[in-house]
């Protein structure tokens, strides 16, 4: 009852790899992914339904059925780079890189070669690391001497024309409070933003490249308190100590502070050439 | 399903840890790109995945 296969569905380039590699996985339609051949490269692809992966455009993925299919999807795609990934090096494609047959995946190899070996060069050795930093933002608060400040002080700097609180102005006092609140909170965000670029230039400075993703929603992630970093890592293979060693620095969970290590990672985040690609914030 | 989870850094084997879903997302569907594809699929649309897999998680672990 099979449908014919209509698309060919491309997970990576790559060279040198043992087809035999690729004995074991299944890819996003269940098919069993093979090597394509052309230009000196190798092409992991797999013979896809494209039916399967198409819906007409009124609808959505409402369907906590056809969200299962996703994620089903979406780990299937990243099983396959893996296995690509554990022993050569690799050009990870996105997600959902389709063409019309084999012979215009070989146009492709042929058409961007030298991207493709470019990519290779300098992914080749290396490993990405996915590292995040989370807070709550207590962490980040104004220390007591601070808090102190500007419980018994007037409020400072109040605008012109303001007049300063007085006990028998409640309405006055309430909202110089909650101006000193916000002040506070903007302060404390500061601090967590300047820690988050601090800890960002620590991992970079161990990596050969990095990109910042931009920070997960929480509803996704299920972290509570503020996502200050989401970043990705390019790393030499034998220098992860490096990386691990500056996130064991930075991670303090009685303080508030958490550093969670990703990976290994096919090097999903590096496609493209440093300077190519935005930092990665949208 | 696998959710994010903190843990010390060093606790664990990292391979022996199943990869969070909305990890995979960012880098699956990372901006960066070599070549495009020449067939549009529902699944590479960012922002429909975003939403739809919201709709998942919540209704995974029930409303928050």
């Amino acid at each position: 009852m099979a449908e014919p296969a209509d698309g060919t569905y491309l997970y990576a380039v790559t060279r040198e790899l043992d087809p035999s590699e690729l004995r074991d996985v299944r890819g996003v339609d269940g098919e069993p992914p093979r090597l394509l051949e052309g230009s000196g490269l190798s092409a992991v692809v797999g013979s896809v339904d494209l039916a399967r992966f198409r819906r007409p455009p009124d609808r959505d993925l409402g369907d906590v059925e056809d969200l299962r299919s996703l994620e089903a999807v979406l780990r299937a795609h990243h099983r396959v780079v893996q296995a690509v990934a554990g022993t050569a090096a690799v050009v990870p494609l996105r997600l959902g890189t389709v063409y019309r047959d084999d012979g215009r995946v070989r146009e492709v190899l042929d058409e961007r070669r030298s991207d493709f070996e470019e990519a290779l060069s300098r992914l080749a050795g290396r490993t990405e690391w996915g590292v995040k930093v989370s807070a709550a933002p207590e962490a980040f608060a104004a220390d007591a001497a601070e808090i102190n400040a500007t419980r018994v002080a007037p409020a400072p700097a109040a605008p012109a024309g303001v007049a300063p609180a007085a006990p028998d102005r409640p309405g006055t006092e309430y909202l110089r409070r909650r101006r000193e609140d916000e002040r506070s909170r903007q302060r404390g965000w500061d601090r967590a933003t300047a820690f988050a670029e601090e800890v960002h230039a620590a991992l970079a400075s161990v990596a050969v490249e990095s990109r910042r993703h931009t920070p997960q929603d929480a509803r996704l992630s299920g972290q509570e308190g503020w996502m200050l970093l989401n970043g990705a890592y390019l790393v030499d293979d034998g220098r992860e100590e490096g990386l691990l060693a500056v996130v064991d620095r930075f991670h303090d969970p009685d303080g508030g502070v958490r550093l969670e290590l990703t990976g290994p990672w096919a090097p999903y985040s590096f496609t493209e050439a440093e300077g190519e690609a935005e930092g990665g914030r949208p | 399903m696998s959710v994010a989870r903190s843990v010390r850094p060093t606790a664990e084997p990292l391979s022996s840890r199943p990869v969070a879903l909305v990890d995979l997302l960012d880098r699956l569907l990372a901006k960066g790109v070599v070549v495009a594809g020449e067939v549009t699929l529902t699944i590479a649309d960012v922002e429909l995945v975003h939403i739809s897999l919201r709709a998942l998680i919540t209704s995974v672990r029930g409303p928050e």
